[in-house]
């Protein structure tokens, strides 16, 4: 079982990681695109 | 930015509901899992140059190189998101079949489909002028495109394989716990949302890119 | 840069000549080689003019 919950807390927060990376690409890119 | 939220919940909420509540395939065990990373990832591969060919026709078609955005953008996903399900391919060999590579059917079709899509990248890079790498690019992704169904769908089954047996069987139904097809359903369509934000990104950077350059 | 397009005919013919020296049919690898020849033949076909603008 803490195998398990260990690889579950790995994958969302190397998920987490990745979407919060994204969501700064995100508002980077509209910033470009307004100048 | 709602949906992007959405999509972080609904993604977080399938690799919960994967590892708490959907059950594990007798013959896989613990190592199920792999399958709600592994199989998203590689039908999202296929998405993506599928996506990449329909959009080098359509440049052929009509010339206009917002098309080619997305072919070249599509095709660094697929090849992303190949490396993704190599990876976790492998990852899952390991535990099952003691060894990360065995040059298994499967095995060597994914990795023939990632030295085809790398070549397309190369030819991007060597090719000068917009329009000409447009064109060439596309005129490649369409023949490359022929070869996804033979490498995806038809070697991994004439060959004997390793590879857990397709979900849709010889009797054309699915012989899995529905709860586990649930599970991945919902990563599938979570991927392939991701899939989609991550190509809005890339050819909007390309576009930015292109007019600084071209000012 | 054709190479890794051709990597199917390879392992078709690769294992259709193993095959064919064990003995043990090769309809499987025939078909896969003919239906992909077909395929590519007629991508081709379709492509061709674009590829010789120049």
């Amino acid at each position: 079982m803490s195998a398990n919950m260990t690889v579950l807390g790995v994958s969302l927060l190397v998920w987490g990681l990745i979407f919060i990376y994204l969501w700064r690409l995100e508002r980077r890119v509209k910033e470009l695109e307004r100048k | 930015m709602i949906w992007r939220i959405v999509l972080f919940l609904w993604l977080a909420a399938g690799m919960i509901a994967g590892f708490l509540w959907a059950p594990v395939v007798p013959v896989l065990g613990a190592t199920t899992r792999v399958f709600y990373f592994h199989f998203p990832a590689a039908l999202v591969t296929t998405l993506g140059f599928g996506w990449s060919m329909v959009h080098s026709a359509l440049y052929l078609v009509r010339r206009d190189l917002r098309h080619d955005d997305q072919a070249a953008g599509a095709a660094e996903l697929g090849l992303l998101f190949c490396v993704v399900a190599t990876i976790s391919g492998s990852m899952w060999a390991r535990a099952m079949w003691g060894a990360y590579w065995n040059w298994d059917p499967r095995e060597t079709s994914i990795f023939f489909l990632f030295l085809i899509y790398a070549a397309y990248l190369a030819l991007r890079a060597a090719v000068d002028g917009d329009e000409r790498r447009a064109r060439l690019a596309a005129v490649y992704s369409c023949v490359a495109f022929v070869a996804v169904p033979f490498l995806i769908f038809v070697v991994p089954r004439i060959y004997f394989s390793l590879h857990p047996d397709p979900l849709f069987g010889t009797r054309g139904k699915p012989d899995i716990d529905p709860r586990i097809m649930l599970v991945a359903t919902w990563m599938f369509a979570g991927v392939t949302a991701l899939f989609f934000w991550l190509l809005s990104l890339r050819v909007r950077l390309g576009r930015i890119e292109r007019a600084r350059h071209d000012a | 840069m054709s190479l890794p397009i051709l990597l199917p005919v390879l392992a078709g013919a690769v294992s259709g000549t193993r095959g064919q020296w064990n003995g043990v049919p090769v309809d499987a690898e025939l078909r896969l080689l003919a239906a992909y020849a077909a395929a590519l033949l007629g991508m081709s076909l379709l492509l061709y003019d674009h590829l010789w603008e120049d």
